[in-house]
């Protein structure tokens, strides 16, 4: 998809650090990068936090944006390292053990965090819909919750979600399938919520 | 089918991505085991939520915050690039790694200035550089003694030896000194009699040694040191000739 010419002067003025033009900018995004922060973590807190590093990183590298892709994915890119960053540095913290397994598909290997929360049934009580899907999806492993989100939140294609992430296509549709999957095995104890 | 295997297709089903063989084999799966079925329409009805989840407002002054967490970045930046600056002086020069530096682009310099083996001339200020930091050995000239033995009417004599040297392009500085072997010490050598002087092109030095005997090879040495400074004793001396004294006997023999 081309770029918007008027974006495209404004990405050309913030690499010059143009200040106006990158506040011009950020207003265009900022519900949207807060919205995919706040899914990835379900947290108002640690998305506005993730959403902020988001943004002052864009601003350091936008002189790297090359205009490969859109200017959109190359900032969900930037939001979802930072959110995987911040979730690997409150591991380190908190000393959480890690469950390493393999996903054998496509022959990638992945490092996740085991789900020590307490099961969906235990939280439905007293919780809207849409806030005990929330957790249901905080309750996944990192790679399935950003996949879960960059395509049903976010309205992002296989293609996108595979820029975003830089993966291949096939792997973001076994992966995000897997997902789903899991989410709906999270969710099977209120299943009677989800007629 | 198996269930595990439709399982992993369930998704591209509900997007309407199988092409028609494999829909019809996941339709008929689906027919065939409840469970799975059951499992799809779970699927697709949290699939619907997940499509259908709100929009989250940002907070209050989210964009103000980001503004000027980006403005105090900025001033920090600034800050440090200033104290950077600041903090420089010439004492930078002299940190290991500025040395370090240094050291190796002199010696890429110096390497590359050695393996162009071209006259040093024709790189203008870059060779006075070079010559500055490695002086050009001289060439030494070929010499050509001339051997004259002059006998006092009474006794001894002296031994006139004429240098001229050839294809020299700078002065150059010679010392004559003829050793004679002590009889008593073997191996022993004393110096009988020394000239020097300085070489200019095509002109010939003379230097004369007066001598009790006159000197054969048998009893004697002769030799010619070539050096490019004026006081060879304190420099090295760049060449050593080492001249018969067999024309000088034949003369006598004459």
């Amino acid at each position: 998809m081309p770029i918007n010419p008027e974006e495209q002067i404004l990405i050309d003025r913030c690499k010059t650090g143009d200040r106006s033009a990158f506040d011009v900018l950020i207003r265009s995004y900022e519900k949207r990068v807060y919205n995919l922060a706040y899914r990835l973590s379900g947290s108002y807190d640690e998305a506005n936090d993730i959403s902020i590093d988001a943004f002052l990183r864009v601003f350091q590298a936008v002189r790297l944006f090359r205009g490969d892709a859109n200017f959109s994915t190359w900032l969900f890119r930037i939001v979802t390292n930072v959110y995987l960053d911040r979730r690997k540095r409150t591991r380190n913290k908190q000393h959480l053990s890690l469950e390493e397994y393999i996903e054998l598909e496509e022959n990638s290997v992945s490092r996740q965090i085991e789900d020590t929360a307490p099961t969906p049934d235990l939280v439905v009580e007293g919780h809207e819909r849409q806030d005990i899907l929330q957790k249901a999806i905080a309750l996944l492993p990192d790679y399935q919750r950003t996949m879960i989100v960059l395509y049903h939140t976010e309205g992002l294609s296989y293609e996108e979600i595979a820029e975003v992430l830089d993966l291949r296509i096939g792997t973001v549709k076994s992966r995000l399938n897997r997902a789903r999957l899991s989410l709906r095995e999270k969710l099977d104890p209120v299943k009677e919520l989800f007629p | 089918m198996k269930r595990d295997s439709a399982k992993e297709l369930y998704s591209d089903y509900l997007t309407g991505d199988l092409d028609d063989a494999l829909k019809v084999s996941v339709e008929n799966h689906l027919a065939e085991d409840t469970d799975s079925r059951t499992e799809v329409d779970a699927m697709r009805r949290v699939w619907t939520q997940l499509d259908a989840m709100p929009r989250v407002d940002t907070p209050a002054y989210f964009h103000e915050n980001i503004m000027s967490r980006l403005d105090a970045e900025l001033a920090r930046e600034t800050e440090q690039s200033a104290a950077r600056t600041a903090v420089w002086d010439w004492r930078t020069l002299f940190r290991p790694r500025q040395l370090a530096v240094a050291a190796t682009l002199l010696i890429v310099f110096l390497g590359g200035v050695e393996a162009i083996q071209s006259q040093h001339a024709a790189l203008g200020p870059l060779g006075t550089i070079y010559r500055w930091l490695r002086p050009a050995t001289p060439v030494m000239p070929v010499v050509t003694p001339r051997l004259e033995w002059k006998q006092n009417t009474t006794t001894g004599g002296t031994l006139v030896v004429g240098v001229r040297g050839v294809s020299q392009t700078q002065p150059v500085h010679f010392r004559v000194q003829l050793y004679g072997k002590i009889k008593e010490v073997e191996n022993a050598v004393r110096v009988l009699g020394s000239g020097e002087g300085t070489l200019s092109a095509g002109e010939e030095e003379v230097v004369e040694l007066p001598l009790a005997d006159k000197p054969t090879d048998v009893d004697c040495t002769l030799l010619i040191m070539l050096s490019s400074t004026e006081t060879p004793n304190q420099g090295a001396v760049n060449k050593v000739v080492p001249v018969s004294l067999q024309p000088l006997t034949s003369d006598a023999a004459r």
